[in-house]
């Protein structure tokens, strides 16, 4: 019975008072009516029109005018000259955040978009380019929280992620690269791999040339947990001496591993103001001895 | 001006398609999907190439245009997730308040629902929820998914039918 008129007259609403009479007699109407009352109170996400159409509209598209091939050799000459001009006289001015270690820096960007910056790491963007063209370089670590908008890129020494949505943490030091999504896409690239992937939310990578990469899951509700929540480092699953050069950078010291194993895989959480309580914390649960030589040094050792 | 004659290329007319069919397009994406990220991403990607090649775009064939760009950026990249709608439970109907007993009850039967209705198959969730939740009446399913009128009543009686028993399982 594909061909039910009164069946699809009540799906749109419109039944005569006769018809709606004889529907009601049948045996699936309650079921009928108790699915249309509970879809009522369901809803699809609702599209930011508005906004995206800002977006597609912007930036405006360029007038193209037709010249002649003589008067654009000219032109393009003289523009040229402008141009190198321009570079040797005047870089375009960036703007530069940095955080020694122990140091972490919260800023907004031009944009609404927000950023945590962690110990020891750099943070460079031409701000005459934004928004329309977002392009970040960074060393070291930095959370973000990107508003929506144009294409948004971290540039890196070894690789470039890209943003297709809005959360996610950035990890770059010593040739390494990790990315954890915690809302939406980044596109994630990786030169010395050949590595070009989309990285959903809830996903993290790690990369490091030669090796394959690897994944793990992240959790949503833990956005920016590591960065965001205050005074402490968050790590899960991370080789020890990802651990290892984290406390270096939020404490400002040198740690000496002394032949201990730094490829154990570990998952920890520790304060940032504390040193001994930090050393505590990771290497209690591990076959290691610490020992603080100086405000400077802590050396580590085979149990 | 009729429509022979306007130019995509017109923002005021180009941002009127946009607004009279970008949501549509949007939950269209999300019922086949499930995944509001890359529905949102398509949905910006195919007006985009439309604002591009506006020149060559009719202004009558735009909204077959931004689906069928959409559908064929589909057809590379995506993995199925589960579609899952916004529930909204009501404390009351009317001033009445409903009893802590029939809310429970109400929050359950929306739960399998849900199941049920992302467990349909694709072509008849697609065109039930663009019934149901963008209260679009057959003519303009039809016209969205360039298939004939009897195929979108085929569509969702086969949904109502596989729903329905999920309501009457339960009282």
């Amino acid at each position: 019975m594909k061909n039910d008129e009164l069946l699809h007259k009540w799906v749109n609403g419109e039944l005569s008072e006769a018809e709606e009479e004889s529907f009601r007699e049948r045996p699936e109407y309650t079921a009928l009516q108790r699915l249309r009352e509970v879809t009522e109170k369901m809803h699809a996400p609702k599209l930011q029109q508005e906004a995206l159409l800002q977006n597609i509209l912007q930036p405006p598209k360029a007038k193209v005018r037709q010249l002649s091939r003589r008067w654009l050799l000219a032109a393009a000459a003289v523009v040229g000259l402008a141009i190198a001009a321009w570079f040797l006289l005047q870089p375009p001015p960036t703007t530069q955040f940095a955080t020694v270690a122990g140091q972490r820096l919260e800023k907004h960007l031009p944009d609404a978009s927000f950023v945590v910056l962690n110990a020891a790491s750099t943070l460079t963007y031409t701000q005459d380019d934004w928004p329309a063209n977002r392009q970040l370089e960074l060393a070291g670590e930095a959370y973000f929280d990107v508003a929506k908008g144009s294409t948004f890129t971290v540039n890196t020494d070894v690789g470039q992620v890209q943003v297709l949505g809005t959360q996610f943490n950035v990890w770059s030091r010593e040739g390494q690269l990790e990315v954890s999504c915690y809302e939406g896409r980044v596109a994630v690239r990786f030169a010395a791999n050949d590595f070009d992937e989309v990285i959903k939310a809830g996903q993290a990578v790690r990369l490091q040339p030669g090796s394959p990469a690897q994944y793990w899951n992240v959790q949503p509700e833990q956005v920016g947990d590591h960065l965001l929540s205050n005074g402490r480092v968050r790590l899960d699953s991370v080789p020890l001496s990802r651990v290892i050069m984290e406390l270096e950078f939020q404490f400002d010291i040198i740690i000496k591993p002394n032949g201990v194993d730094t490829t154990t895989i570990v998952s920890t959480t520790f304060p940032t103001n504390d040193l001994e309580q930090a050393l505590r914390i990771v290497f209690n649960s591990l076959p290691i001895r610490y020992e603080i030589v100086s405000s400077k040094q802590v050396n580590l050792y085979r149990e | 001006m009729s429509d022979h004659e306007k130019s995509l290329c017109d923002e005021v007319h180009f941002t009127g398609v946009f607004r009279a069919y970008a949501q549509t397009l949007h939950h269209y994406l999300f019922y086949q999907t499930g995944d509001d990220a890359l529905a949102h991403d398509l949905t910006q990607e195919a007006f985009t190439r439309l604002w591009k090649n506006c020149k060559s775009v009719l202004f009558g064939k735009a909204q077959g245009y931004v689906f069928t760009i959409a559908k064929n950026l589909l057809k590379n990249k995506y993995q199925h997730q589960k579609v899952v709608l916004q529930y909204q439970q009501s404390v009351r109907i009317e001033g009445q308040a409903h009893d802590p007993q029939f809310l429970l009850e109400e929050k359950e039967l929306a739960e399998r629902l849900q199941e049920a209705i992302a467990n349909l198959p694709e072509k008849q969730r697609v065109a039930f929820l663009m019934s149901r939740i963008d209260k679009m009446t057959y003519k303009e399913i039809a016209a969205t998914l360039e298939i004939s009128k009897q195929a979108v009543e085929k569509r969702i009686y086969n949904a109502l039918d596989t729903l329905r028993k999920v309501t009457e399982n339960i009282r």
